[in-house]
């Protein structure tokens, strides 16, 4: 039976210490993302002197200009006789339409800022414990194939014996600053 | 004219004509090679050049003796003389001997630097380094460290290199309330030409090409021509795979290499992708070596364990075994330390 339990191990051993660096950086990033919510609670309670729970935020319409502009002005670096002669203008404007009625709950929004933390917490310290373990188990096996022969390489030898480049595309794209 | 049969100067497979493009095609790699250039390509870039082989009993009149394994069929080379109780490979004994007829010579060797003594001090400094380490494997006994010359063929060329890639510059800037960006697409071309010696690829199949590649680099101005005495206290084994079938990883090598030379050339764009690269190698000379290596071989809870240092630099490598029980030790012990002081940066300084 032990035996089995040391192939269990081994098998579960480098999925566990890969895994856990990842949860470990997924981690703040979903708390972050929380916290951002809860922010925005406070924001609104601090700008319309009303308590978060009486809130009713509604939001009209949200206007998203996007603009590409593509100037087609093809030059080239290089002594080449081809020219390239090409226009493109492109323009895209999108209206989104949003009605929302949200109602935000304070008590709702403080829970996840600590549950948030907490999980922050949890996967930062078994992120960092993993990463941590995994170095240390990697220095056990040093039997690694090269990948190259950089080594054998006459010195001096190595040239680049013909570089070139060519400019073959070139546009402009232009997006609408939001005032925030 | 229709039995000659051209080769791929890039892998060595056979090329036939493909009628849609007009070149030569390798099925195999799935290069075109111009059909012009042919001759010249078989001339000089078909295969690497060989001294001829020359045999230890036709030079001196010596033989030596083949040792078989009968658990894994190892086999090595040693003089009549040699007393080597136990398999490198496998740690078994050996069973039966036979002389052998005839022993190539390498073209060169190098002779041992490193003494049995200074690899067993560079496995146990290598032990007292690993914190995962079991700690009953830290007493093991180490009895079968055995030093052997392992045949190696190495390969000269020069190597011609053709690549494009696409690049982009990016450039940025803020008019009024807009942002603009203005993306310029570039076809890159880069040629290059290396020149590679005596890159090594092991000959044996009874030692991983991992191993044999992870103890790399040896210092090829210390190799002197082959002597006989230079065996006396070591064993070697004779090559078991051939130089052309050991080409393809010096060519997939300098192929790795070469076209690492040529991206490092392109630089100043934002983002680079490479749309195609091409590597010819000029054939040049292949040599039979003998290069030093201590092989140790550790039994533990079943299990052999291989580590190897390099005869003449020292540098070890292997795989050690690793205690679970340390292993999830310290992860809890690193992961509750660290829950305190996680709680109170992310406590007082984030969310407050």
């Amino acid at each position: 039976m032990a035996k089995y339990w040391g192939k269990i191990l081994a098998v579960l051993a480098p999925v566990v210490l890969v895994a856990l660096p990842v949860a470990g950086l997924a981690a703040p990033v979903a708390w972050a993302s929380s916290l951002g919510a809860n922010l925005d609670t406070q924001q609104n309670s601090i700008e319309t002197g009303l308590a978060p729970h009486e809130i009713n935020v509604k939001t009209e319409t949200t206007d998203t200009d996007t603009d590409i502009d593509t100037e087609d002005a093809v030059e080239s670096d290089a002594d080449d006789d081809a020219e390239y002669d090409t226009e493109n203008d492109t323009e895209a404007d999108t209206e989104y339409n949003t009605e929302t009625d949200t109602e935000y709950d304070t008590e709702s929004g403080a829970d996840d800022s600590v549950s948030g933390g907490i999980f922050a917490m949890l996967g930062g310290s078994a992120g960092i414990a993993g990463l941590i373990m995994f170095l240390l188990w990697r220095q056990h096996n040093t039997i690694r194939r090269q990948l190259g022969a950089e080594k054998y390489v006459v010195p001096g030898s190595a040239h680049i014996t013909y570089a070139n480049q060519e400019l073959v595309h070139s546009y402009v794209t232009s997006v609408k600053i939001s005032k925030s | 004219m229709s039995d000659v049969q051209h080769k791929c100067p890039n892998c060595g497979a056979p090329i036939n004509f493909d009628a849609s493009s007009g070149n030569m095609k390798c099925d195999y790699c799935g290069s075109l090679i111009d059909v012009s250039s042919l001759s010249q390509t078989d001339e000089s870039t078909s295969a690497w050049t060989e001294p001829p082989s020359t045999y230890l009993d036709q030079t001196t009149g010596q033989s030596l003796a083949t040792f078989y394994c009968n658990s894994c069929g190892g086999e090595i080379v040693g003089s009549p003389d040699t007393v080597s109780t136990k398999c490198p490979w496998c740690n078994n004994n050996f069973v039966s001997t036979s002389q052998l007829i005839r022993t190539r010579v390498p073209d060169r060797m190098i002779p041992f630097a490193m003494t049995k003594e200074q690899a067993l001090a560079a496995f146990k400094a290598r032990m007292k380094r690993l914190w995962l380490l079991p700690s009953r494997f830290r007493d093991v006994k180490v009895d079968n460290i055995q030093g052997m010359y392992v045949p190696y063929w190495l390969y000269d060329a020069d190597v011609l290199g053709q690549a494009t890639y696409r690049g982009e510059k990016l450039r940025s800037w803020r008019s009024g309330n807009r942002r603009y960006t203005e993306h310029k697409i570039y076809r890159i071309e880069r040629e290059c030409q290396v020149s590679y010696l005596d890159i090594p690829v092991s000959g044996t199949s009874k030692i991983t090409a991992a191993i044999t590649e992870a103890i790399e680099p040896f210092d090829y101005s210390q190799s002197t021509d082959f002597s006989s005495g230079y065996l006396s206290g070591f064993v070697t084994d004779k090559y078991d795979i051939d130089s052309t079938d050991a080409n393809s990883r010096a060519l997939e090598r300098m192929c790795y290499t070469t076209s690492g030379v040529m991206r490092q050339s392109v630089t100043g764009y934002s983002s680079v992708s490479e749309t195609s690269c091409q590597v010819q190698p000029y054939y040049g000379e292949l040599e039979y070596v003998f290069l030093p290596l201590w092989l140790m071989n550790v039994p533990w809870k079943g299990k052999n364990y291989n580590y190897a240092m390099n005869g003449q630099t020292g540098k070890f490598v292997g795989n050690f075994p690793v205690s679970w029980a340390k292993l999830w030790g310290g992860f809890f012990g690193i992961f509750l330390a660290l829950l305190p002081i996680m709680g109170i940066f992310i406590f007082n300084y984030v969310i407050s």
